[in-house]
């Protein structure tokens, strides 16, 4: 590059000040002053980007999430219902109300049960699938994606009432056990087993992919390594596909328990009375028993129940596979 | 080459089909104990799908591949006993470095403190010792591969397959790592299959060349031989670079083959060849084994006068291209230490000279 490209900036400004009248030396200031907002705005969004793309989500969360959930927390530690009298003032009344009844912390201990055995078994039916649809054609992808997203489509109240009829004394399940020659068929419809088939059927595809996609991400030849070094087919899940797709599993069995521990039509219509969960208990509190504050605080601590084990469970599979790419250039 | 233990690898009647495209036809090879074949191609010849129905990771439509004499045909990837190094390394990214390498051990059941030994000899073997607690994304792309090929040759692997090892390496390390493999495959006595599109890769590495076309072999031979007599123009011009000059037989006699150029130059070369008067051949000259001198000169064999159209400065050589016949132009690399004070200039007339054993006769497509 010569010199004179080098020194080729645009000319200064100099030269016509004084010469040129009032008015147009009022244009280049404003000019100049514009210049120097677009400046000082493309600074602060180019710093601020990422704070700016977030913020109508942020504001709106904020307004119809976190508001209503500190009313609710607010609630749950200022009011308690004595007798049906509702006496104001800070209290902790409500949480020891829900630790101290075995009825309610059976339901508590039940909702982890139930939320826990879902992500499990949903975790467990996922690989397989995950594997079919990151290592299968196209086609066989494709089906099996439509396949495991289609209760989805299908309405939770319509979705139950189906397993309803599947699971009841003369349901379908009955039926084909019977024609299997098992002379007493268990009745699942009611118990807990219901409300764990449901959850597991609509919530599979939360977990199957994210897991699908960390499947993905495996690079085949490290899978095609391990073959040649010795590795059986189940060797290459469990030393390679397992724990590579860790992160993905986790995202997955987050989303199943936060689902399922929440999950309120599915339970109400395949557990019954006998076996709520906590969805039904905070409803009855709040519609059918008219205590806002004991419902409060069940809800808070759902969802403190939720946020926590999320968090713990996220924080250790992000840890070890934070090793894995330690230092990576 | 070693005096060797290692296996020998023989593939017959090899082919392998995608639908209606056949991607691998009928290749036959040999590679025996302890010997470097390198399978030498442009991109899409088959070579890689080769390697791979050797490894076992894809079947072959046809034919069938045997380790010392047994057939492996039907046995799968993980009984074969084979090392391989993959072109990204494909190492473990959750395992440690030590852990990388003790994996084909621990699948094969050897007891945990013997794995560990092993694996550290073979961690010192190509001189990784102190990174056993590394993790493989903190390592640089030399430093991977040869964790690589520690892993690879820990559990003494009958036949070592590397499919472009060196191809995501800098020119420099690349150099390195084909010398150091070079010397540990020979110590070790491996059999070594190994695939590339690099001609000097395969020159610096292999004993043996097969150079692959279209899903079949061209020519196999020692890399000396498929660099001083390749028998197709393909050969030819992907091992080095080569004038050719459109010629046919007019006779052989005695080991001498006498060619006519259409333009009526004669050629007379005295490397061996299979052709007859029928085949359609063609003569190939490389650049460095042309002799350029002032001036024109009578006609004679192996003899071409013209005029220097370029030259080009390619730091040890001088390319010039000499226009000896309308629109056909040779070739020709002078050494820099050889073009003295009188090289040749554009415009000028020379003659360029070569010698009746640099003479190659090469089939044409």
């Amino acid at each position: 590059m010569s010199r004179a490209d080098i020194i080729d900036v645009p000319p200064p400004l100099s030269p016509d000040t004084g010469v040129a009248g009032a008015s147009s030396e009022g244009g280049r200031l404003e000019g100049m002053a514009s210049r120097l907002v677009g400046a000082a705005w493309s600074l602060l969004a180019g710093r601020y980007t990422g704070y700016l793309l977030v913020a109508p989500t942020v504001l709106f969360l904020a307004v119809w999430f976190l508001w209503p959930v500190l009313t609710m927390v607010h609630l749950s530690l200022t009011a308690h219902s004595v007798d049906g009298v509702m006496i104001e003032g800070f209290t902790l009344e409500n949480y020891a109300r829900l630790f101290a009844s075995d009825l309610y912390f059976r339901i508590l201990m039940r909702t982890i049960r139930i939320a826990l055995m879902t992500s499990l078994f949903a975790a467990l039916f996922a690989y397989p699938l995950a594997i079919a649809i990151a290592r299968g054609g196209p086609t066989l992808a494709r089906l099996v994606t439509i396949t495991i997203l289609a209760p989805l489509l299908v309405n939770v109240v319509v979705r139950s009432y189906g397993w309803q009829t599947i699971l009841n004394k003369t349901g379908a399940l009955a039926w084909v056990l019977k024609l299997l020659g098992v002379s007493n068929p268990p009745v699942l419809l009611y118990t807990e087993w219901a409300v764990l088939i449901a959850c597991v059927h609509v919530y599979l595809p939360f977990v199957v992919m994210p897991l699908a996609g960390a499947i993905g991400r495996i690079d085949r030849t490290v899978e095609e390594a391990a073959r040649v070094a010795g590795a059986t087919r189940f060797s290459v899940f469990l030393r390679v596909i397992l724990p590579l797709s860790l992160p993905g599993l986790a995202v997955g069995v987050s989303l199943v328990f936060s689902l399922s521990a929440a999950a309120y039509v599915t339970p109400q219509i395949l557990g019954g009375n006998f076996s709520p969960l906590l969805g039904t208990l905070i409803e009855q509190q709040i519609l059918t028993l008219n205590d806002w504050p004991f419902g409060a605080a069940i809800s808070t601590l759902l969802i403190a129940m939720v946020l926590a084990s999320n968090l713990v469970f996220l924080k250790l599979v992000s840890r070890r596979f934070a090793r894995w790419t330690a230092g990576a250039r | 080459m070693a005096t060797s233990n290692g296996a020998d690898v023989c593939l017959t009647g090899i082919c392998r089909s995608y639908g209606d495209v056949q991607v691998v036809r009928d290749v036959n090879l040999k590679a025996s104990g302890g010997e470097i074949l390198a399978l030498l191609g442009p991109s899409g010849c088959g070579k890689t799908t080769t390697l791979r129905m050797v490894a076992g990771l894809v079947q072959p439509s046809a034919g069938d591949i045997t380790i010392d004499g047994a057939s492996v045909t039907g046995l799968p990837v993980h009984r074969r006993n084979l090392g391989m190094l993959f072109q990204n390394y494909a190492l473990f990214p959750h395992l440690t470095v030590l852990e990388n390498v003790a994996f084909g051990l621990s699948m094969r059941g050897v007891s945990r403190a013997e794995t560990a030994e092993r694996a550290r000899q073979a961690l010192a073997l190509v001189r990784l010792t102190g990174f056993e607690d590394r993790m493989p994304a903190a390592l640089s792309g030399g430093q991977q591969q040869r964790v690589a090929m520690a892993r690879a040759i820990v559990y003494r692997p009958r036949v070592l397959l590397l499919d472009e090892p060196f191809g995501a390496l800098d020119k420099k390390l690349r150099e390195e790592m084909q010398i150091e493999l070079r010397q540990l495959c020979n110590e070790l006595g491996l059999t070594t299959i190994l695939v590339t599109h690099d001609q000097e890769e395969a020159l610096i590495l292999a004993d043996q060349i097969a150079v692959m076309r279209g899903g079949r072999i061209e020519q196999v031979a020692a890399a000396r031989v498929i660099y001083e007599r390749p028998v197709s123009h393909f050969v030819a011009d992907f091992i080095g670079t080569s004038n050719f000059l459109p010629a046919a037989i007019v006779e052989k006699m005695g080991g001498r083959t006498v060619l006519k150029s259409p333009q009526g130059a004669i050629f007379v070369s005295t490397v061996p060849n299979d052709f007859s008067a029928q085949d359609r051949v063609a003569v190939a000259i490389r650049p460095e084994s042309v002799r350029l001198t002032a001036g024109s000169a009578p006609a004679a064999a192996n003899t071409l006068s013209g005029t220097i159209r370029r030259s080009l400065f390619k730091g040890q050589i001088l390319s010039i291209w000499m226009e000896f016949a309308a629109g056909a132009e040779l070739v020709v690399s002078v050494p820099i230490e050889e073009a003295g004070a009188r090289s040749p200039e554009p415009g000028e007339t020379w003659t360029a000279r070569w010698s009746e054993e640099r003479t190659l006769v090469v089939r044409e497509q």
